[in-house]
């Protein structure tokens, strides 16, 4: 077998991955040892509850929706296909009839989704069917 | 003309996988039974007419005339063929015409003998397949498809033998004549194979084989010839091999006329007949084959001469009238042999459907010495039987009496004189043990006769009547010269015989000692048991040994039975269940905890998982640059 | 361009049914069989669509101006289309009676699951390296989706996270093989590719097997293979019975889509050094994918474990392709007919008997089952026996091509383990067949339920012993031969490319 070339600048970038691994898998491994042979196994009650920095556990006061996380997500897809539009805006006479329609097909396709979502009920506040 | 040929053979496969297909989802019984009678019987009826179309239309041409008909292509190989094809050639054609009739006159008879049994459409299923089994057989080009029709002929003879299967001793008897028939098919199957190996491209047809015969040498042909006869031994029921066809009677008596007249057991003989071409090389094995006839012969007229059931002496006359026939085709009368096959045929057809109308008038009483004085009774059945006993004894003129003529006249003047006087003994005691029978039967007076008789259907009757002119007539088809006949049955079968001139003077007075010795066991039979006569009782050493059989089954008990029993105990106990299941067993439990060891990585947590997949990854990477040997 | 929408048509339709559905999945009037048969409906289209053009065998890229060359549609792409549309509407259809049954699904399962097929279509066609991971997301984050569709069931959702994280994970190499390959070549299409290999001495281009190396890890995973499994039995236990089936049957066969094409090109140069991978990964595949299967008691377990061992099969046919075996390739599309038929038929069973009734599990639950139901104990014992590669079964003759390639190329090892595995393979397959027959029951024999659902599983019985022992017997029809010679052409027509 010939022997390859180890000169590409790119295979150090394998050989620190090979290695991180191997390195990773013996920390690893050798942590869940040791900590399952040293850790004291013990069962209270107290060291079994959730530590909260020292204060008693109370009821969070301000939680936030679920809801929130979906508006946020919603946002964030809708934002982003804007800026898809701004390209298209500046290079408008360029590209002409093509991409008007292209950009009327991918407008379109936006819509579709939103109406899902809108139907859906995802844009109401505590509202989802 | 090859088309009809074709539905010679088919025509009964087709019938009985009808008939059985009826039969098994028929399972409220509805189906009446006549019409299993009518399919049942006219299949038969119309094979014999094609049968007798393709016999007068081989008589009509010259005598190397043959009628091919290929079926399809079975097998191929490379170049080489095996054609499910069918050849009648004269030999085949006598063959098949009297097998399909006497074959159709049984299976009317057992119409009426089988009435209102529960398993009638099965029977009548395996009957067909009886009768398209053995023509497969006589037909077939090639030995292999010969082979097949051998090998279903076992396998029906099975099937019948153990017909009533509720009762543990007729299953028993099946099993052994379907073992001891796979001992001769053993022989025959290798017999077949060395023949094959030796026969190389040539092909494998009769015809191919009797073209390149020459090209085998002498110690091969003798090997094959022996094994081939062993085939025969089992099927023929030959000494050592005989052994179930005393048992095969537990069949339905219509089942022991056919195998006894029609099939089966006449496969042996045709077979050696058949390769008659091979045998002529190897005059050695036929001298084997003629003593083993002859004594066959001799032994099975003993035995016969001290039995008291009607179907086990007709068992035995059957076994011995073979032993004639291997004599014949032994010593190179082929022609002989097939013709006493076919007289045979008609008379102990006659004998066997003649005894079950006795049976079936005295409610299944099988023992002679409790029959006595049905004369009266049933006088056709005496006057029928009247004539096969005549027949088989070899009286003239009726059948019997030409074909053994021929066969003793042959071992005469082939110069086996011992063959020829333990022929004459033997034909001295069936005359004997046949007017016995018929004596103790039908005229002796008999104190303990008192049995209600039950009438006999036309059914019953006719067919004998039919069979009683064929045990009258047709002995002069082959009768030779001396006797006014023209030999018309060798001519036409053209056989490679090996023929010796006869005088005249020689030729009569060789009849003269036939019949002579043969009134003589009239006579003495007679004597002893017209009037009064007495079971014979075990008292004396000898009697003993000849109403026991020579105690042959208990030493093949001892011998092969048992050993191989223990053989199997110690297989089954030791080797297959310590041995083999023990190591099975072992890998198994070794695998299994292994895979649970393994198994037990997947315990459903993601982190783990992952684990796994970038351990997966960097073994990967790894093996690469192990691969790659980088420096 | 006229005639590139007509090619396009068929994708175009399946997307257009995944919209419509998603649309009309608000109507509350609408009933399940109706998104059922809307589904089965945009399918068949497509799929009948897609048999007229199935031999199409010149090589044409989709909307060229438009998309370059990122879309090719030729023989191999056709007939993986077809799998997939024909896979989903079996699907479909076995599952009409389990949908009813229970009361979570919806119209946007059915939308999910024809955008997966979309996805899995795409990824049939693409001929480029950034498509292909968008398709293969495509349709995997729809069945990701449609993993945990049940989301009242605690199985479910956590075969759902499991698979997402990790599907994501295995992802990632993908893109990372693909940046490396950017870095070395500068495109990303198969064909820029493979030009490039071919005028590059191999000694320089390390980089690009170590790219390669990490694409395979994802595909890999897909299919399941030791050590990349881990997944495989918890997601298959978890996901709904319809799901299951589609990932084992329908889902797997287009990762081979994208994987063959790719091997049979950009890996040919390589062959030497992917072959040695592949017969490690296949070895350890075969044995662990054992081991996992019989040391499960649960029905749909095992039928993942084994899922293990057929991918392990096909890796052997897939080395060989690389050692000179001239049919291997045809021999891996027609592995993966057999055991779309085979596995689609067992999964479809399980999944009919659990709409119908008190929930079967595990193997004894199946003890006296042919008594209760003949017909279906029968069609089950059929698809066992083809799993397990027994003769008259189609599935032997796909063991049958592939042990063979195996052994034209040399692997005799690789061959005699892959029957010995098959041996294996015999304890869990036949222990289901003897538990239905050899063990009485208390439950009353029940009629055959006659329906879609049991009439499509019975042609897949029919078409598994069809496969297995029908070539030319009934002219018109077409037998294996048509099948691998279809395969075959597949194969063909990628390797006969104008690169």
């Amino acid at each position: 077998m010939e022997h390859y070339d180890v000169a590409n600048p790119y295979f150090g970038v394998f050989l620190l991955f090979v290695i991180t691994f191997g390195a990773f898998y013996a920390t690893t491994i050798l942590a869940r040892l040791a900590s399952r042979a040293l850790a004291a196994k013990d069962t209270e009650k107290i060291k079994l509850s959730i530590y909260e920095c020292g204060p008693e556990v109370t009821k969070q006061p301000n939680r936030i929706s679920t809801q929130f996380y979906l508006f946020a997500l919603l946002f964030l897809l809708f934002d982003v296909e804007i800026v898809f539009m701004f390209p298209w805006a500046i290079n408008f006479k360029l590209l002409g009839w093509f991409g008007f329609v292209e950009m009327l097909m991918f407008i379109l396709l936006l819509a579709i989704g939103f109406v899902y979502a809108w139907k859906k009920g995802a844009l109401e506040w505590h509202n989802i069917k | 003309m090859s088309t009809l040929l074709l539905l010679v053979v088919f025509l009964p496969f087709l019938s009985a996988l009808v008939l059985g297909l009826t039969y098994l989802f028929d399972t409220h019984k509805r189906v009446n039974e006549k019409f299993y009678t009518i399919l049942g019987v006219a299949v038969p009826i119309l094979v014999t007419i094609l049968s007798f179309v393709i016999v007068l239309d081989l008589m009509s041409h010259s005598s190397t005339t043959v009628v091919t008909a290929v079926a399809f292509n079975w097998l191929s190989i490379d170049s080489f063929h095996i054609d499910l094809a069918f050849v009648a050639d004269p030999l085949s054609a006598v063959m098949i015409s009297f097998i399909t009739f006497i074959g159709t006159l049984i299976h009317i008879y057992a119409a009426a003998y089988m009435s209102s049994d529960q398993g009638f459409g099965k029977f009548f299923s395996y009957f067909n397949l009886f009768l398209g089994s053995m023509l497969l057989l006589v037909l077939a080009s090639n030995p292999i498809i010969m082979f097949i029709g051998w090998e279903l002929v076992g396998l029906v003879s099975y099937l019948l033998i153990g017909f009533y299967n509720k009762e543990y001793e007729n299953v028993t008897a099946a099993n052994k004549a379907f073992i001891v028939n796979r001992v001769g098919d053993f022989g025959f199957i290798i017999g077949l194979g060395i023949l094959f190996v030796a026969m190389g491209d040539n092909g494998f047809t009769f015809a191919d084989i009797k073209e390149n015969i020459y090209a085998i040498d002498n110690h091969t042909l003798t090997l094959v010839g022996i094994f081939l006869f062993i085939g025969a031994m089992g099927k023929s029921a030959q000494i050592p091999l005989y052994v179930w066809l005393p048992d095969a009677m537990a069949g339905p008596t219509p089942v022991s006329a056919l195998i006894h007249a029609a099939t089966m057991v006449t496969a042996g003989v045709y077979m050696v007949a058949r390769f008659s071409f091979l045998y002529n090389e190897i005059p050695q094995v036929g001298e084997f084959i003629a003593i083993i006839g002859v004594s066959s012969a001799l032994f099975a007229a003993i035995i016969a001469s001290y039995q008291s059931d009607i179907k086990k002496i007709l068992a035995y006359s059957t076994m011995s009238q073979l032993g004639y026939m291997f004599v014949a085709v032994g010593l190179g009368a082929y022609s002989a042999g097939i013709f006493h096959v076919f007289t045979h045929a008609f008379f102990k057809a006659l004998l066997f459907m003649g005894a079950g109308a006795v049976i079936i008038a005295l409610h299944h009483e099988q023992n002679i010495f409790k029959m006595g004085s049905l004369k009266k009774a049933l006088p056709l059945v005496y006057i029928t039987m009247f004539i096969a006993t005549l027949a088989i004894s070899g009286i003239p003129p009726f059948a019997g009496f030409f074909s053994k003529d021929a066969i003793l006249n042959h071992a005469f003047m082939s110069e086996h004189y011992t063959i020829w006087v333990l022929g004459v003994i033997t034909a001295f005691l069936t005359a004997f043990y046949m007017f016995r029978m018929l004596f103790i039967v039908f005229v002796a007076d008999m104190k303990n006769n008192h049995i209600e008789h039950k009438a006999l259907s036309k059914a019953l009757t006719y067919p004998l009547i039919v069979l009683a002119i064929g045990a009258t007539f047709a002995g002069f088809l082959g009768a030779n010269e001396a006797y006014g006949g023209s030999d018309l049955f060798k001519s036409f079968i053209s056989l490679n015989d090996i023929n010796y001139s006869i005088s005249h003077s020689t030729e009569y007075m060789l009849g003269f000692v036939n019949v002579l010795v043969s009134l003589l066991g009239v006579t003495l039979a007679y004597k002893y048991f017209r009037t009064s006569p007495q079971e014979p009782l075990p008292n004396k050493r000898v009697r003993t040994l000849i109403i026991n059989k020579f105690y042959v089954d208990e030493l093949y008990d001892r011998l092969f039975v048992q050993n191989l029993r223990s053989l199997s105990n110690f297989f089954n106990k030791t080797v297959d269940e310590k041995l083999i299941d023990g190591f099975i067993n072992n890998v198994v439990h070794l695998n299994l905890y292994v895979a649970s060891k393994f198994t037990s990585l997947q315990n459903g947590k993601i982190q783990h998982y992952s684990i796994y997949l970038l351990s997966g990854v960097s073994m990967m990477s790894l093996l690469l640059i192990y691969i790659l040997e980088v420096r | 361009m006229i005639e590139d929408i007509l090619l396009a048509l068929p994708l175009a339709i399946v997307v257009l049914g995944a919209i419509v559905l998603m649309l009309i999945s608000h109507f509350p009037t609408v009933s399940l069989k109706k998104y059922n048969l809307i589904a089965v409906f945009f399918l068949v289209c497509a799929f009948i669509l897609k048999l007229t053009q199935l031999d199409d065998s010149n090589h044409i890229y989709l909307f060229e101006p438009l998309f370059n060359k990122m879309f090719v549609i030729d023989t191999f792409s056709n007939l993986f289309d077809l799998l997939f549309l024909a896979g989903a509407i079996v699907t479909l259809l076995i599952n009409t009676h389990y949908f009813q049954e229970r009361d979570y699904y919806n119209g946007e399962f059915f939308s999910l699951l024809l955008f997966s097929v979309f996805g899995m279509m795409m990824l049939s066609h693409a001929n480029e390296l950034v498509t292909a991971f968008i398709s293969l997301e495509i349709a995997s984050i729809s069945v990701y989706i449609l993993v945990g569709y049940n989301k009242n069931s605690l199985k479910s959702s956590e075969a759902m996270l499991t698979y997402i994280v990790l599907g994501a994970l295995s992802s990632t190499f993908f893109i990372l093989g693909t940046a490396l390959i950017y870095g070395v070549v500068g495109s990303t299409f198969i064909g820029d590719i493979y030009s490039f290999i071919q005028n590059n001495p191999t000694k320089e281009i390390t980089m690009l097997i170590v790219a390669l190396m990490f694409i395979m890890v994802t595909i890999l995973f897909k299919i399941g293979a030791v050590p990349f499994h881990s997944w495989v039995i918890d997601v298959y236990q978890g996901a709904p019975y319809p799901i299951t089936m589609f990932m084992a049957a329908t889902f797997k066969i287009a990762v081979f889509a994208i994987f063959l094409r790719l091997y049979l090109i950009d890996f040919t140069h390589f062959y030497d050094i992917f072959s040695k991978i592949l017969q490690v990964v296949a070895v350890v595949t075969l044995i662990g994918g054992s081991w996992l299967a019989i040391s499960q008691n649960n029905l749909k377990r095992m039928l993942a474990g084994s899922s293990i061992v057929h991918a392990g099969y096909l890796l052997i046919a897939l080395s060989s392709i690389g050692l000179g075996a001239e049919f291997a390739a045809p021999a891996i599309v027609f592995y993966l007919m057999s055991y779309f038929l085979s596995a689609v038929g067992a999964f479809g069973i399980l999944s009919f008997i659990a709409a119908q009734r008190r929930r079967r599990a595990t193997f004894d639950d199946f003890k006296g089952f042919s008594q209760e139901r003949p017909y279906l104990a029968a069609m089950m014992t059929i698809f066992m026996l083809s799993l397990a590669g027994f003769p008259s079964t189609i599935g032997f003759l796909a063991k049958f091509y592939i042990f063979l390639s195996a052994i034209e190329s040399g692997q005799i090892f690789l061959a005699g383990l892959g029957i010995t595995v098959a041996f294996i393979s015999i304890y869990y397959y036949f222990k289901l067949i003897a538990l239905m027959y050899f063990y009485p029951t208390d439950e009353e024999p029940k009629k055959f339920p006659f329906g879609i659902s049991s009439s499509v599983i019975f042609l897949m019985a029919l078409l598994t012993i069809w496969g297995g022992v029908g070539t030319g017997w009934i002219p018109f029809l077409p037998g294996v031969d048509t099948l691998v010679e279809t395969a075959k052409e597949a194969i063909n027509s990628i390797s006969v490319k104008p690169y």
